[in-house]
């Protein structure tokens, strides 16, 4: 029966067999620097990757303060030290002495080579790239884990904006060397549904958290994916071999959620809009039946008995204004010839003749030319002794023929 | 004169999505600014137009987020069952 031995003398068995290896001591291990903290006490921990694998390491103080450079996540480095574990968790990890850059990392290497890759085969031309439907989603799909922050954000985005969408869901971890098939698979199952949209994300994290979204399985599904894709992955600052592939890129899953969906508030003013729209033309339009009305009633009165013999009476009027003036014309006219007349019938005066010396002489009797007044034309026609009324231009007088 | 609108194909107002209600709104305000209508289809379509703008707002009013999610059915493929954050 073998020695039954506790956990603390087996890890400090490990940690001596471990310390005791010369091959695990003062080696030198190139990685990817990933989760970097300096903490207050000034000791460093990080862990150190590969494309496949993670070791932990810690840096003390003392050494941490004679490091010629302070490492960020993703730079590749050569790192010197020792192998020990961690007692207390059974954690083994690396001891490290000092940190040398050592030029690009691998991962970021991988990841240039893909994205060219990738470009060179016009999976991210911008002809390529589907808009976004033009009215509100009735149906938006989700590609993401169930359990992150991503969907809880994403979620009440959605719920504050546009709470008229469905959502499909499709989980999927996000995180892992086995996440980008079952992405994949996610993306596939969520285009089923015919969305309107989909979203594909992922909340932040360290860099090879982020990784699965530079998988070339998960680009490829994108690009061929017949629903618009929006990318919500990581921070800000992150881009992702996804984000090149999606349709449209957001910055964060919440900006995603914003991207796919109309303002709720918007649409409330929209259709405030319409429905002022709608009074006013039902106004108007009764408003131009109203005015088609008056003008019908209008010529309508026209054509009434009333309205006739309003008229007949109108003309009357006015024909006899066109009389009255004619009358007064007439009028005119006939002064004028009277006048003419008038001078043209003096002349022919016999007073006139007077006026230059001449003189009427008629009988005061009876005689033979016919009763008194006649006129005598000639001397034979009187007898003497005979009265004779003399008429001048000035008076007559009366005188006897000798 | 005998009242007579034009019947119109009017879909039954609960069952109209926010976006169709809105489409046919928009459609009705158009036919109506365009004035070429007698006074009893106009008033017809404003009473149409009236009830959607209502149902467009209602649907604003009381929208409530509906989540589902896919989950692999037991003979293959997937089917749609309510989303309840809280199991995992």
């Amino acid at each position: 029966m073998p020695d039954l031995w506790t956990v603390s003398t087996l890890n400090r068995y490990v940690k001596q067999s471990l310390e005791t290896d010369y091959r695990l001591q003062d080696l030198r291990v190139s990685g990817e620097i990933s989760g970097f903290k300096a903490y207050p006490s000034g000791h460093w921990y990080f862990t150190l990757k590969d494309g496949s694998a993670q070791v932990n390491c810690v840096l003390w103080r003392t050494r941490a303060e004679r490091q010629s450079f302070l490492p960020r996540d993703g730079d590749a480095v050569v790192a010197q030290g020792n192998v020990t574990l961690y007692e207390t968790r059974g954690q083994f990890q690396l001891d490290v002495v000092s940190l040398q850059p050592a030029g690009e990392g691998v991962l970021y290497r991988e990841f240039v080579r893909l994205k060219a890759q990738l470009e060179a085969e016009g999976l991210f031309a911008p002809e390529r790239k589907r808009p976004l439907p033009a009215g509100p989603p009735r149906r938006i799909g989700l590609v993401t884990s169930p359990a992150g922050a991503a969907l809880r954000d994403i979620l009440n985005i959605l719920r504050r904006r546009w709470p008229l969408a469905e959502v499909v869901l499709a989980p999927t971890p996000v995180q892992g060397q086995d996440a980008p098939p079952q992405i994949v698979a996610a993306l596939h199952a969520c285009a089923a549904c015919a969305p309107d949209v989909i979203i594909v994300a992922r909340g932040g994290g360290a860099l090879e958290d982020l990784w699965c979204f530079n998988d070339e399985r998960v680009a490829r599904a994108i690009a061929a994916c017949p629903i618009p894709v929006v990318s919500g992955v990581g921070h800000e600052t992150d881009f992702t071999i996804a984000d090149f592939a999606a349709d449209l890129r957001a910055p964060t899953p919440s900006a995603a959620a914003e991207l796919v969906t109309p303002d709720q508030q918007q649409w409330a003013l929209n259709l405030e809009a319409l429905r002022l729209r709608l009074a006013e033309t039902l106004q108007a339009h009764t408003r131009d039946l109203a005015w088609a009305l008056a003008e019908r009633q209008a010529q309508l009165r026209g054509l009434s008995p009333q309205g006739q013999l309003r008229s007949a009476r109108q003309r009357l009027d006015d024909l006899s204004a066109r009389a009255g003036s004619a009358l007064g014309y007439r009028v005119s006219l006939d002064r004028a010839r009277w006048r003419g007349l008038s001078q043209a019938l003096s002349t022919l005066d016999p007073r006139a003749v007077l006026g230059r010396g001449y003189a009427v002489v008629t009988t005061t009797t009876p005689t033979q030319l016919g009763p008194a007044g006649a006129v005598v034309r000639a001397a034979a026609a009187v007898q003497p002794g005979q009265t004779l009324r003399v008429q001048v231009y000035a008076g007559e007088f009366i005188t006897r023929v000798e | 004169m005998p009242a007579k609108a034009k019947p119109k194909p009017t879909a039954a107002l609960d069952t109209l999505s926010f976006e169709d209600a809105f489409a046919e709104l928009e459609e009705i305000v158009r036919q109506l600014e365009d004035g070429s209508l007698t006074l009893d289809e106009a008033l017809a379509l404003f009473e149409r137009g009236q009830a959607l703008s209502a149902r467009c707002q209602q649907l604003l009013d009381t929208a409530d987020l509906k989540v589902q999610q896919l989950a692999p059915r037991p003979g293959g493929g997937y089917q749609l069952q309510p989303f309840a954050p809280d199991e995992r």
